[in-house]
């Protein structure tokens, strides 16, 4: 067992380096700067404080990336009322449905929120195309994409078994090939299917 | 010889792309890319579109912000958290 010193000294070699990172994801889910902030506030403290249930060999990225999204969904729900089931020991559970991803039931209606919020930000087909699609398939090219993880990672991070990674990646990008062919073709892709 | 089919082949493109193709069907696929131009070339322009798809979208979505005064502000509060247990 690390004494406080050790888990600190740790805890910035091994967690800190991921700020940027945690940041964007927050960024992403929050769309507002400040809320951003507090959540990857929130998100490292809660790791911190639970760094005794970190096990060796945890890859530590998608362990912080799912922290952050269960405290985001928790938090939304208790802005909205709804009943808060979340306990960090969710973290090492894993789904086993679609079903699962509880990001559905609340980045689907923010569709509206979204594009406000990156107005400016969002200057080309490309991403007015992933925001048009459904939440948890929106959420995946994000986080295979642009943070890159692998399957096995994702399959970690949304709590959901590779298998429905595979099949929810393929889809997600196969609909926006579909959204962007007019785009596409500028971009020189010839339908060849 | 060709051990797979076209179709077989171009629904497998999006996993070896994404380096998740098990090794033995990563060699099939490799085989068949080799003898089918029309595969290969299908390949090429699915690879060059994922890249300009992903290099848009992290142009669009990776924040230039400064995380340097927020990994202060967390070094911290971590900091106070061990010092208020030390206490």
């Amino acid at each position: 067992m690390m004494t406080d010193k050790e888990k600190e000294a740790y805890f910035n070699l091994k967690f800190i380096p991921f700020l940027q990172q945690l940041y964007n994801y927050a960024f992403y889910l929050t769309k507002d700067e400040d809320d951003a902030n507090d959540l990857v506030q929130d998100t490292f403290i809660k790791a911190f404080r639970f760094m005794d249930n970190f096990q060796d060999g945890t890859n530590e990225k998608a362990w912080l990336f799912k922290i952050m999204k269960n405290g985001f969904i928790n938090d939304y729900r208790r802005k909205t009322n709804k009943p808060v089931h979340f306990s960090f020991d969710t973290i090492y559970e894993q789904g086993d449905s679609e079903d699962s991803d509880d990001l559905n039931e609340i980045a689907d209606n923010d569709y509206i929120q979204t594009t406000d919020a990156y107005k400016g930000l969002i200057g080309d087909e490309v991403t007015r195309a992933l925001e048009s699609l459904q939440s948890d398939y929106r959420q995946i090219i994000l986080l295979a994409d642009i943070e890159e993880f692998s399957y096995e990672e994702l399959s970690e991070i949304l709590e959901i078994p590779i298998g429905t990674v595979r099949s929810r990646l393929f889809r997600a990008r196969n609909l926006l090939k579909d959204k962007l062919k007019a785009y596409g073709k500028n971009l020189g892709y010839k339908e060849k299917r | 010889m060709q051990l797979i089919h076209c179709k077989e082949v171009r629904d497998q493109l999006m996993y070896y792309m994404d380096n998740e193709l098990p090794t033995h069907i990563k060699d099939l696929l490799i085989g068949h890319l080799k003898n089918c131009s029309s595969c290969l070339d299908y390949f090429n322009e699915e690879k060059q579109i994922k890249s300009k798809i992903c290099n848009k979208l992290k142009d669009a979505y990776i924040c230039r912000c400064n995380v340097e005064k927020l990994a202060e502000d967390i070094k911290k509060k971590i900091g106070e958290i061990c010092y208020n247990k030390e206490d």
